[in-house]
């Protein structure tokens, strides 16, 4: 599937999960808010991919939330062609049982005054498997880069398992970039705090780990998309 | 209200109580005093059922139930409140919300339904003017960036949201200025009943002055080596601990 954004267009797209291959060009001035939302109805499994190409000033916007369990994989490969362009990619994932959720990043900064903003946190329970893996390549004429890459993550189980690579390679000398992952359990003190004041524990994990991944929905624009996925309100 | 009899508990391997016997009625007012490392804090832990730390020995009944039975949430539900030495931050759960668990899971454990969000917000107002705790406090995430004063307030804002029948105020007091040392006194004053009890955990006279214990314990190396009346914190006030020490 190819999909072509017309010059300062501003495009909304909702994955339906039936291409397992997609192709997006952005031209001058595009902006695109790539909605991934997985729930019960659209689960594809199999592994699934998006290559995006941005031209000059364009803005590529993906927001990935699969928060209610499920396996999936995408790779996630963008390419910078045009000065100025910028990209914000959001994930939070939720696994439990024996789910692998799987995501390949790639961000290729070839020209200047770009940016990309990358924020993934995974929760993990029982024997889930997660992956995260996002490489920053910023190329020598690619001055000025400005680039942040974050992955948290934590574990609830001891069986689960979260693999992450953040990497970084630069070859520009004049760039603002940083990336980053973190793996950690649930706070034992908070949890027994929220207990003490009649909170049943199952509830209290439940709140804590949705406000670990309230910072990645806070950063999705359309709320509407994913709120049907929570069981407390936004 | 509740017995300890013979309480043994310890962290890590490490016995910190050794040999615990307290009892406290309905409506009384105790105020637990000792030295810096005695096991008061380990004592509020243990009756709230904090997992880190291990009963090796004795019993706990609260209103005729076996406490050391009781998951924390009931022991919460049945009516136990502890008003912590350090209130911990919860990032991203917001007072609301948190106030709202805790009411309906309280309530749900007694069967009652759930608050309406009118009930629930006509509380937490009325509440929250007691303890003259600010309504930006309220709209916050759980104890995050509030100062030691607030800290404490919110706790005992926690307190008169929850009724208990049995609150231990571990060092509430620490960290107040003068004027919040009243408005929570105050608080603590006017949620009393004919059948709620309290166990006032402080290193201080300013506290006990306002609350006025009927019984003032004195815990030294996890024992309960001196009980008296208030004679005995003004005496902690002007002499320190050495006499205990001494004595021991
Ligand atoms: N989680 C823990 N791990 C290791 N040691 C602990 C732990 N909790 C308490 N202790 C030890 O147990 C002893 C009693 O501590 P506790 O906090 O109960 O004292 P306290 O009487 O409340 O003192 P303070 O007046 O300073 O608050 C101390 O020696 C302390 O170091
Ligand atoms: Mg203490």
């Amino acid at each position: 599937m190819q999909i072509e954004i017309r010059k300062n267009d501003h495009k909304i797209i909702v994955d339906d999960f039936s291409a397992s291959e997609m192709r997006m060009c952005l031209e001058e001035g595009a902006t695109v808010d790539f909605y991934n939302i997985i729930d019960s109805d659209n689960m594809n499994t199999a592994p699934r991919s998006l290559s995006v190409v941005q031209h000059k000033q364009s803005t590529f916007r993906f927001h990935s939330v699969n928060i209610k369990g499920g396996s999936s994989s995408l790779s996630l490969s963008i390419r910078h062609e045009g000065d100025g362009a910028a990209c914000v990619l959001n994930g939070c994932v939720v696994a439990g049982e024996r789910d692998r959720v799987e995501h390949n990043i790639h961000i290729d900064h070839q020209a200047q005054y770009c940016s990309s903003s990358v924020l993934y946190k995974y929760v993990l329970s029982d024997e889930a498997v997660g992956v995260f893996s996002g490489r920053v390549l910023v190329r020598k004429g690619a001055q000025h880069t400005i680039s942040d890459e974050t992955n948290n993550n934590l574990c609830t189980s001891r069986a689960c398992r979260m693999f992450t690579k953040p990497e970084l390679e630069i070859y520009a000398d004049d760039v603002k970039c940083s990336h980053g992952s973190t793996v950690g359990w649930l706070n034992e003190q908070a949890l027994f705090y929220m207990q003490q004041r009649g909170i049943p524990l199952a509830d209290a994990k439940r709140m804590l780990q949705r406000a670990f991944i309230s910072e990645v929905l806070n950063r999705i624009p359309d709320k509407s998309r994913y709120a049907h996925l929570l069981s407390e309100p936004v | 209200m509740l017995e300890i009899k013979n309480l043994h508990a310890s962290v890590d391997g490490k016995e910190i109580l050794r040999g615990i016997d307290l009892r406290i009625g309905d409506g009384e007012m105790h105020a637990l005093m000792g030295p810096n490392g005695s096991g008061k804090s380990t004592l509020s832990a243990v009756l709230t059922g904090n997992p880190m730390y291990e009963v090796t020995e004795g019993s706990i009944t609260f209103n005729g139930k076996d406490l050391l039975s009781m998951k924390p949430e009931d022991r919460a539900h049945e009516g136990l409140f502890l008003s912590f030495q350090y209130p911990v931050e919860i990032p991203g759960v917001s007072m609301t919300n948190f106030m709202r668990a805790a009411l309906n899971g309280k309530r749900r454990y007694h069967g009652e339904k759930d608050l309406t969000a009118a009930e629930f917000i006509r509380l937490m107002k009325e509440k929250r003017t007691l303890l003259q705790l600010d309504n930006k406090l309220a709209n916050r995430s759980v104890n995050e960036g509030f100062s030691g004063g607030e800290k404490k307030r919110n706790e005992i804002f926690q307190m008169a949201m929850l009724e208990p029948k049995l609150s231990i105020l571990d060092e509430t007091d620490s960290g107040l200025d003068v004027d919040a040392m009243k408005i929570v006194a105050d608080g603590v004053n006017s949620l009393k009943r004919a059948d709620t009890s309290c166990i006032i955990i402080t290193h201080y006279q300013r506290l006990l002055e306002y609350l006025q214990p009927e019984i003032v314990h004195i815990l030294y190396k996890g024992r309960i080596v001196c009980t008296g009346g208030m004679e005995l914190s003004r005496r902690i006030e002007a002499e320190g601990f050495d006499w205990v020490r001494n004595a021991d």
